[in-house]
């Protein structure tokens, strides 16, 4: 109290300081009206008594001065001139804050508050009025005019949760808004709240939707969140058009419901309880036995369909353009993530650009990955084809099959969808003649004379997966190492599962007894493969003798952006794909092991996987050569895993492929080549044709 | 070890005021009138050794404006303190102006003590 006190004693000489200044200055004006820095001074003298009267809570003093700030920034800015008539009003207007500051605020609204309100009016007049000779002055009233009419704003305000942290009270906002105009409406969404248990009593919850109806600019609204619109959506739109004389033409269109849920009356929940209690009016017309049931569920069902059409609208656009917006979007992304290298290395320099070089980058993503879904497409089209295949190609060998499809909705990239219908092609025929047998010899083995076919589609970690499954013969592994013996691939020691398929991807290998129509002839498994390789995919194949087999194709989302590790070696920078990566390590003790005819390899995990030293490979001067001293990346090779040696990990990023062979020609190893950040240029790492060029070399050794 | 909070306002109320309220909460308070004289107290401050935690900036004040005193501010030694600044609601472009000059936030006047003290709170840890 006594703190409140003494505050109010400073408050009042200063106030008595300033109003007597301000009375001189205003004389001293009165003589010379164009005197623009005089005017700025008692602009901020009383601009100063209010926010002083303000803090000591004097409301009667504060609204005087509230009034007089008014007039006098509309000085300021140009829009009313300096007359004698003015001069009177602000000199009276001073006279009343003089005599309020010589009372006792208890008594003063009884004893001052008419003189108060009265010089209040006295300047409102000021507000709006021009003086009617002068057509500049009016000119400047008319467009103030304009840009001040009544509209009805939108704010539609989310914050992040730890808002609060930075210091920002949205109570704040929502206070400053509510001086700029009147809420037409305000509705406080709760639905974040947690329970009481995880409860944050620092976090914020709610988020708001406001109409705000308001004379000033969309802009000013705009302005009151300018420290918050970076970190939070906010949306602030004039949705004037929408409301004629008051009323909100979109109602015309709603359930009523629907409008109580948007004004915040009744939550979605009440709403959905309360549909549930009640009878449809189909329900209620079948109970009347007006109609019939069969003919409510028919109409229904033709409504649904009726609007399915209606919701999935397209749009056809030529494919070049997408194909080009997506080569856009990939520079632009590169070029983002440039200068966004360049502010963070001055990180400390600028906080704000680099604030708006992240909210860049970000939206660059949201686009990149919008742009990447216009290029998507179900693949339902291609599994329905199959439905086809199945069928005829059964029939023609006699056997009955059917074909279960899941997962049609799954949407892959355009380019992949065109290009991985020959390889599921492939392995449907397969399936078709090799895995599935006659109706005899299904019978004999105590399976079901339909055989069956699954293909299934979905996205898991990232990637598309298609399976082909059937509940065939399976392979029979003996026969494979036989073969394989034959070729002359395999040459004796234990070998995993995969390690035996692998051997059915190798060019010519087929282990049918017999050439058909449909497959067998040579074209196998490894042109399967290859197809998908070049997808930057990846097959396996699961199989148990006597109960079926599967192949899983595992391809990337897209074919223009990868995720990358980039690692180093010597001075040049090489891109690893995330999607090969399966882990990175860095070696502790001598884990190397060298084996003759084998090579290097190292003991990971309980295992042995082989060794490529990537500067060996690509003959990359460095001085790392110790496997101690670099890093070691597990990557998912051919059905194996093989181990990667390189200087260092740099970083990961997501990386836009650029073809070499349009420019150069194809490098062993390489799949092609990016731009970093920091602008220089990375090859990307072909894991597969690594693989192959590693291993090759060394057999050849 | 109390943190200090430097106030840069022409109103000797206002000043008062956050003085009261800060020192309870356990601040050390510097006053200035304008901004040149609250870049005066950051030097002698400096001279002293000591630091200043915090600015509380008015934007509009005589000889050296708001505006003005926190593009000083951001120029030199001092860049690395935060700046609330003190708004009215009537100030939305201003408050632009600041944040663009560099401010960290602001605070509309007239304000209570606790929203003071807990935006203190804020940026000063």
């Amino acid at each position: 109290m006594n703190k409140k006190n003494s505050l109010y004693t400073i408050f009042l000489e200063e106030a008595a300081e300033l109003v007597s200044g301000l009375e001189n200055d205003l004389l001293v004006l009165e003589s010379n009206m164009s005197d623009r820095q005089l005017v700025d001074q008692i602009f901020r003298a009383v601009h100063t008594l209010k926010g002083s009267s303000g803090m000591v809570e004097y409301s009667l003093f504060t609204s005087l001065a509230h009034e007089f700030e008014n007039i006098l920034s509309r000085v300021r800015s140009g829009d009313l001139k300096i007359t004698g008539n003015l001069i009177t009003v602000f000199l009276n207007s001073t006279d009343v804050l003089k005599q309020l500051v010589s009372v006792d605020p208890k008594i003063s609204e009884r004893e001052l508050g008419p003189e108060v309100r009265v010089a209040v009016e006295n300047l409102k007049k000021f507000k709006g009025m021009q003086p009617e000779f002068d057509p500049v002055e009016q000119k400047t009233a008319g467009m103030a005019g304009e840009n001040f009419s009544e509209k009805h704003i939108q704010i539609t305000l989310k914050f992040k949760p730890d808002i609060f942290v930075s210091g920002t009270d949205p109570l704040m906002l929502l206070k400053e808004l509510s001086q700029m105009g009147e809420f037409v409406r305000i509705k406080c969404n709760p639905g974040a709240v947690p329970v009481l248990d995880s409860f944050k009593y620092e976090s914020l919850y709610l988020s708001w939707e406001l109409i705000l109806k308001t004379d000033f600019p969309v802009s000013s609204v705009e302005n009151v969140f300018v420290f918050v619109k970076e970190n939070n959506t906010i949306v602030v739109e004039d949705i004037s058009s929408k409301f004629v004389e008051g009323v909100d033409l979109r109602y015309a269109d709603k359930m009523l419901g629907e409008i109580l849920e948007e004004e915040g009356y009744v939550t979605e929940n009440d709403l959905k309880k309360i549909a549930e209690t009640q009878k449809r009016v189909g329900e209620i017309l079948v109970e009347n036995k007006n109609v019939d049931t069969s003919v409510v569920n028919r109409l229904l069902k033709s409504q649904q369909k009726s609007r399915d059409f209606q919701v999935s609208q397209t749009i056809r656009v030529d494919a070049y353009k997408l194909d080009r917006l997506v080569n856009l979007v990939g520079e632009l992304v590169i070029g983002i993530a440039r200068v966004n290298q360049i502010v963070t290395e001055n990180h400390y320099k600028n906080r704000e650009l680099n604030d708006a070089s992240e909210h860049l980058e970000r939206i660059s993503r949201y686009i990149q990955e919008q742009v990447m879904k216009t290029r998507m497409i179900p693949i339902e089209g291609t599994f329905r084809n199959f439905q086809r295949v199945v069928r005829d190609m059964a029939g023609e060998l006699s056997k009955r099959i059917k074909l279960f499809l899941a997962g049609s909705e799954t949407e892959l990239d355009k380019t992949l969808i065109e290009q991985i219908d020959a390889p599921l092609k492939h392995l449907i025929r397969n399936s078709i003649d090799h895995g599935i047998g006659s109706p005899e010899e299904r019978l004999s083995t105590g399976k079901p004379v339909e055989g069956s076919i699954w293909m299934r589609a979905y996205q898991q970690e990232g990637k598309i997966i298609i399976e082909v499954e059937d509940d065939g013969k399976g392979i029979d592994k003996k026969e494979v190492l036989k073969k394989a013996t034959e070729r002359g691939l395999y040459k004796g020691g234990d070998l995993s599962d995969k390690e035996i398929y692998n051997f059915l991807f190798t060019p010519g290998f087929s282990t049918a007894k017999s050439v058909t129509e449909f497959s067998g002839r040579g074209v196998g498994l490894d042109v399967v493969r290859k197809n998908i390789e070049n997808l930057r995919g990846s097959v396996e194949v699961f199989s148990e003798k006597g109960k079926g087999t599967l192949f899983r194709i595992k391809l990337p989302l897209t074919l223009a952006i990868i995720e990358g590790m980039q690692v180093s070696i010597g001075k040049e920078v090489i891109t690893v794909p995330l999607f090969s990566i399966i882990e990175a390590v860095r070696p502790e003790s001598n884990i190397v092991k060298t084996i003759e005819g084998k090579g290097e390899l190292i003991e990971f995990r309980g295992g042995f996987i082989p060794l490529i030293r990537l500067y060996e490979v690509f003959d990359f001067p460095t001085d790392v050569t110790d496997p101690l001293n670099g890093f070691i990346l597990i990557l998912d090779g051919h059905n194996r895993k093989i181990a990667l040696m390189v200087d260092d990990i740099i970083g990961q990023q997501q990386v836009v492929i650029k073809s070499l062979e349009k420019n150069h020609h194809q490098i062993p190893g390489i799949s092609g080549a990016t731009v970093l950040g920091d602008g220089r240029i990375s090859l990307i790492l072909d894991v597969y044709g690594l693989e192959k060029l590693a291993f090759g070399e060394k057999e050849k050794k | 070890m109390n943190k200090t909070i430097l106030i840069v306002d022409d109103s000797a109320t206002l000043r008062a005021s956050v003085n009261f309220v800060l020192t309870d909460a356990g601040y050390n308070v510097l006053q200035a009138k304008n901004g040149e004289e609250g870049l005066a107290k950051l030097l002698e401050n400096k001279r002293t050794g000591e630091k200043v935690d915090m600015i509380i900036s008015d934007i509009n004040m005589p000889v050296m404006d708001g505006i003005t005193f926190i593009k000083e501010v951001k120029k030199g030694d001092f860049r690395f303190i935060p700046i609330l600044i003190l708004t009215t609601e009537s100030e939305n472009s201003k408050k632009m102006e600041g944040k663009a000059a560099g401010a960290s936030g602001w605070l509309v006047k007239p304000f209570k003590p606790e929203q003071l003290v807990w935006v203190v709170k804020k940026f000063v840890r």
